[in-house]
């Protein structure tokens, strides 16, 4: 022992981490080499000439911006990578440092493939075609309905990664389609239709600045969710910013940053929001000043807010009325403060919007929007934003009346140039959808998949684009064409900021894989828009949207580190809603009808929707439905994340694979003792809507009545255990308002 | 001088990359395969310590390669001398020339850190000794996401950890692991 080499320490730290090494001392007789059998293929066995290197941006995660790579060549193969240096966001993840598993994977599809046994039978029996017979086929079958039925009945939507988002959907208003759509759906998007009804812009809240005094994280894991991002807030913390993290499971992010950990009960943030404002209004720690001027509808919040006491919201939320206390007054005291928002665990519920807004609200009555180490906006986005390449403005909205998801989610529509997929199914049995293109889409994101799977078979055609054959969907299409990966394709830009950063491809396509953008391009000029899309011609259309900013794909690839740093027209300012800079009329105010935030929402009200940011209890629930959760008294907590799996993708890859082999369900350790469970064993997961197996793990990471499930193992389908409610204003489904129980299998 | 590791227990989130990085890097099994069940030597690996209970729980997330202790037990037990400690900055290695594959040595490891590869023989951490003579860090520790692993001589890492509470891992095989949490 060597405790001589820091005689500083105190008696408290010393004994902690003594603590540290005796656990470990305890589980070191428990490590063993745990795999002496290996499959021992090399997939891309190592050359001898010399090697070089390039870039890329990783697609792994489905987040934009990327985090950039730097990849090792030798031969034309690729043999290793690491995280690139002097690139914004850094460094990869487990995700990231498996690219080059993905791109040799032995099951990659390669080819173009039609399917010669009919759709939804369980060997489509695949046959090889050439790219031009699948553009013909395609252009065909798309044209033809155009003809017959209009182009509007062409639905085009992406799922993962983002990438193909802007020239799918310049593709879709091109053709005549308002139908377009994405995996947002059920992601992140319901968080935006919330804040655009609050505050007229969208986003999730800002990392902390060197000012931030206090950082309220909301149900983020971002040491899993967003790893890049985990080193600037543990130093955030070593600066002396306060933390306070909601989340129902002791993450890593709990565990090393909260100085108050919220742990709710799933599905209560709505109502954990509002008695923090019974708090903040109560003791008048609001920013008053901000409110009087900027505020729409404090009375009625305030009024609103008088039931929901620390007390009454204990009981709710299971967290204690003097934790909700001392968080208020943390938050709204210890100026200047940011939030830190998720993409989902707010929005996945049928009140998903208003959960959100509550949460909005929050931090509107503290005053820190758009201030120095608050909720800061870009004061100079860069004019090459997609805006004017998707072609949204120009036709797609012209077309809203022809939208899918008008009459049933006006309130989406209104806000979203997207459609909300979530009734793929009705809109295809109404006659709605009756063709599909899709780029990287996987049933399995929605709530009773199969029910998307028969959607997707009843359409007189789809098309899918994916890395690999999932039959999981593709037994449901008649067509699957091969991506080229994030090492194998130039497009699109990634852009951070004011800096541009581009790419050459690091090693040539695998079989006859082409990248996405080139796909799409293709196909426009096939369905007659050579113009539109440049003859096919990828870096064409990069030079398009550099047009605004002087610059040209072969300009930034002349750079050796293939970036230019656009400068600002002038310098960031703060508070843009005094400036005029917000609202399109340049009046000073923010872009909501009544020019402030809105807490009561004019929109919502037209819609003749509830105004305020009420709460309601989750559709199943101890509370909402007593008698049902006596037979399934956990709660279904399912969606989180995990550090090496992106939602259904990247089982295939042994690295990931190896450290999660099967479908788990975490429950806590009193749970488990109560049902005779230890770590380990099959477990049956069932709820009213039917069972799925999986193996247990027993874990602290979850409280005592609550499960943690991940989505997106496609032998144990949590989401088929989901119902197909959504939420009025944004679609979203109730992925975590479920009851459950497990038991032995 | 003697090389290890710093590991800030504060830090450390066990998100995996470290083990990742490590078999990216030095090109490890499993290659192809992700048939569940099928593992690969790891030369780096995460734990999960937990203890108390809600709401007083806690988890510790520990990354551990090989420790390169200053009395390694696996190169005491190789029967063939294939394990040796360098003189000069203290790295335990293989010699792929000389090891039986009779793992010995990981029986003797108080943390299974040699592992038993698809070639028959072992094969373990050795601190990316070719990334150090290029003047960068291990894969593992130049990957981590939260900035909790550090690679060094204890000396200076020693330096980097004062004024947390830290210490070298006890043991009688003396790792050279330095293991820190909060101040």
């Amino acid at each position: 022992m060597s405790q001589s080499f820091f005689p500083s320490i105190s008696r408290r730290a010393f004994l902690k981490v003594s603590a540290v090494t005796a656990a470990l001392a305890a589980v070191g007789a428990k490590l063993g080499n745990d795999a002496p059998l290996l499959q021992h293929a090399l997939a891309a066995p190592l050359a001898a000439g010399e090697e070089t290197f390039g870039y890329t941006y990783c697609d792994m995660c489905n987040q934009v911006p990327k985090c950039g790579v730097k990849v090792y060549v030798r031969d034309g193969v690729v043999t290793r990578l690491e995280s690139r240096t002097n690139y914004p966001n850094d460094p990869l993840c487990a995700k990231g440092m498996s690219l080059l598993q993905e791109e040799y994977h032995p099951a990659r599809l390669l080819y173009p493939m039609k399917r010669t046994a009919p759709k939804g039978t369980e060997d489509s029996k695949w046959v090889r075609i050439s790219w031009d017979e699948a553009y013909d086929t395609i252009a065909k079958k798309l044209n033809e309905i155009k003809t017959r039925d209009g182009a509007d009945k062409v639905l085009f939507m992406t799922g993962d990664p983002k990438e193909m988002r802007p020239p799918l959907q310049r593709l879709a208003y091109t053709f005549g389609s308002p139908n377009y759509g994405t995996e947002s759906s059920t992601c992140a998007r319901a968080t935006q239709v919330a804040a655009m009804l609050t505050f007229g812009f969208s986003g999730t809240g800002a990392m902390p600045s060197a000012q931030t005094k206090t950082c309220l994280i909301w149900s983020k894991n971002t040491a899993w969710s967003g790893p890049y991002d985990m080193w600037k807030l543990l130093d955030a913390k070593d600066r002396g910013c306060k933390f306070i993290v909601v989340d129902p499971r002791l993450t890593p992010t709990v565990r090393n940053l909260a100085d108050i950990h919220l742990q709710l009960r799933p599905g209560t943030d709505g109502a954990l929001a509002l008695g923090l404002i019974h708090v903040v209004i109560k003791e008048n720690l609001y920013d008053a000043d901000f409110v009087g001027k900027w505020v729409h509808g404090f009375d009625e919040l305030k009024e609103y807010v008088k039931e929901f006491t620390p007390d009454k919201v204990e009981k709710i939320t299971w967290v204690s009325a003097a934790k909700i206390v001392e968080a208020a007054r943390l938050f709204a005291t210890t100026r200047p403060a940011t939030w830190i928002g998720s993409a989902s665990p707010t929005v996945h519920s049928v009140n998903a919007a208003q959960n959100h807004r509550a949460i909005l609200s929050l931090y509107a009555l503290t005053g820190n929007i758009d201030t120095p180490g608050g909720w800061t906006l870009a004061t100079n986005p860069l004019p090459t934003a997609d805006g004017a390449f998707n072609r949204y403005r120009e036709i797609g909205v012209k077309m809203t009346d022809k939208r899918a998801d008008i009459k049933a989610f006006p309130v989406w529509a209104e806000i979203n140039d997207e459609i909300q997929v979530n009734l793929i199914p009705e809109y295809v049995k109404e006659g709605k959808i009756k063709a599909g293109v899709f780029f990287g889409v996987n049933a399995m994101m929605w709530p009773q998949s199969h029910e998307y799977q028969e959607a997707f078979k009843n359409m007189e055609f789809a098309v899918a684009v994916d890395y690999f054959t999932r039959p999981w969907t593709h037994n449901f299409v008649d067509m699957i064409l091969p991506s080229a990966t994030a090492l194998e394709r130039m497009a699109p830009l990634a852009v951070f900021g004011r800096q541009i950063f581009h790419r050459k491809p690091v090693v040539k396509p695998l079989g006859e894989a082409r990248e996405d953008w080139q796909i799409i391009f293709e196909l426009g000029a096939k369905l007659g828009y050579g113009k539109e899309f440049w003859n096919g011609n990828v870096e064409a259309g990069i030079n398009f949207i550099l047009e605004p900013v002087n610059l040209t794909s072969e300009k930034l690839l002349a750079n050796p580190e293939m970036v230019a740093i656009v400068p600002p027209p002038g310098p960031e300012q703060y508070k843009k809603y005094e400036l005029g800079l917000l609202r399109a009329d340049k009046k000073p105010g923010f872009n909501t009808p009544t020019g402030k935030v809105e807490i009561a929402s004019e929109v919502l009200k037209k819609h003749k929707l509830d105004p305020l940011p009420v709460y309601k209890e989750p559709l199943e629930s101890p509370i909402s439905t007593p008698d049902l959760a006596k037979k399934f008294p956990l709660i279904l907590n399912t969606g989180s994340r995990l550090p090496f799996y992106t939602h259904s993708k990247l089982r295939e890859l042994p690295w990931l694979r190896e450290i999660m082999p099967h479908p788990v369900v975490r429950i806590s350790p009193a749970d488990a003792t109560k049902r005779g469970l230890k770590d380990g064993d099959d477990v049956v997961l069932e709820t009213s809507l039917g069972s799925i197996k999986m193996k247990v793990e027993v874990t602290n990471l979850v409280m005592p009545g609550v499960t943690d499930i991940f989505h997106g193992w496609q032998q144990a389908n949590v989401n088929e255990l989901i119902p197909r409610k959504f939420d009025p204003i944004s679609g979203y489904p109730p992925f975590k308002e479920g009851l459950c129980e497990v038991r032995k299998a | 001088m003697q090389l290890g590791f710093y590991l800030d227990t504060e830090r450390c989130v066990g998100c995996y990359t470290c083990t990742v990085a490590c078999k990216n890097w030095n090109n490890l099994a499993p290659k192809t395969s992700a048939t569940p069940g099928v593992q690969g030597p790891k030369w780096r690996r995460v734990l999960s310590v937990e203890s108390g209970s809600y709401p007083n729980a806690e988890i510790v997330k520990l990354s551990l390669g090989c420790q390169h202790c200053g009395k390694p037990a696996c190169v005491g037990v190789c029967p063939t001398g294939a394990l040796s400690k360098r003189a000069d900055d203290g790295v335990v290695v293989v010699d792929q020339n000389k090891c039986i594959g009779c793992r010995y040595c990981l029986f003797a490891c108080p943390f299974g850190a040699p592992q038993y590869g698809e070639e028959g023989t072992m094969q373990k951490c050795n601190l990316c000794l070719g990334r150090l003579a290029e003047g960068k860090k291990p894969a593992c520790v130049d990957s981590c996401p939260a900035k909790a692993l550090h690679a060094g001589s204890l000396d200076d890492l020693a330096k980097l950890a004062s004024g947390k509470a830290a210490q070298r891992l006890a043991g009688a095989t003396l790792p050279s692991l330095i293991l820190s949490t909060a101040k």
